[in-house]
């Protein structure tokens, strides 16, 4: 496979629904190559580290990076353009990270209890979370089981709603919201033992 | 209590806000591999040709195939049907 460099094509200027649009209507290879290879330039290093954030392994997150992208190049016509096509994309990365997670056996099992927890995020003695720093929380992520970590990112750096976490996981809002609690509690306490 | 509930809402968005910035300054450490960009794009050539492959067999191969047997037809009916004449200009008896 030969990729062609810095080669001015003007497919930069494309919005992500045009790009998606020329490849699908593109019938000479090359410039077919030249748009995928815009569209992988514009998302795999994005890719690759959320992978990397949600599997904490490079070699891992390699391989689900070339799975993902491959899917996405694949299904491509499968995105009508409704929505942003990096959060098409992105919750294509989700599943097949916590898929993956999932077969490896690495997510704790699906809680049985339901309980009606509020959304919001706030209990008395995490109050002094607010006092979390990005370093001290560098040291706290890896400490954190792989279901702690994935519910927290998935929320927190993601942005993604319970109702999202929920879709996305393949479990009940509860279930999310009672995971949520449980890694923020665990979160605290790891944030108490470092203070200390 | 209403008031209660205000300042305990107002707690809350502000510990999601500081979560959200915390977590949204993390950053893996690392860089992505370079080869990845090679083995993504090999991966969906190989696909294409198989599908090219696979294409041939199931749609082109029938019209080939159909396309072929329906020539060989009629190129050798008319050789059958001059062996079948020349069958029958031979004497039975011999």
């Amino acid at each position: 496979m030969i990729f062609l460099k810095n080669k001015p094509t003007g497919l930069d200027q494309l919005t992500d629904q045009q790009l998606v649009r020329a490849i699908l209507g593109e019938t000479d290879p090359k410039k077919q190559l030249l748009a995928q290879e815009e569209l992988y330039g514009r998302y795999a290093e994005k890719v690759y580290f959320k992978c990397l954030g949600l599997v904490k392994d490079s070699d891992t997150a390699k391989d689900l990076t070339h799975d993902i992208l491959v899917k996405m190049f694949l299904s491509l016509s499968k995105y009508r353009g409704e929505g942003a096509f990096r959060g098409w994309l992105f919750s294509m990365v989700y599943n097949h990270c916590i898929n993956f997670l999932k077969k490896q056996k690495r997510l704790q099992p699906e809680d049985l209890e339901e309980l009606d927890l509020p959304d919001e995020e706030i209990e008395a003695e995490h109050k002094y979370l607010l006092e979390l720093r990005l370093l001290q929380l560098e040291q706290l992520i890896g400490q954190l089981t792989d279901t702690e970590r994935l519910v927290l990112l998935l929320r927190y750096q993601e942005g993604l709603s319970v109702k999202q976490m929920a879709g996305a996981m393949g479990i009940g809002e509860s279930a999310v919201k009672m995971r949520l609690k449980r890694s923020r509690d665990r979160l605290a306490e790891l944030f108490k033992k470092l203070e200390k | 209590m209403n008031e209660k509930k205000q300042s305990t809402n107002q707690e809350a968005e502000a510990l999601k806000r500081h979560l959200e910035n915390q977590f949204q300054q993390l950053r893996p450490q690392g860089e992505m591999p370079g080869s990845l960009k090679k083995n993504v794009f090999d991966t969906l050539e190989a696909l294409r040709l198989l599908s090219d492959v696979f294409d041939l067999f199931t749609v082109k191969f029938t019209k080939v195939e159909s396309t072929v047997i329906g020539s060989i037809d009629s190129t050798s009916a008319p050789a059958d049907k001059g062996e079948e004449e020349k069958e029958e200009d031979q004497d039975p008896s011999q």
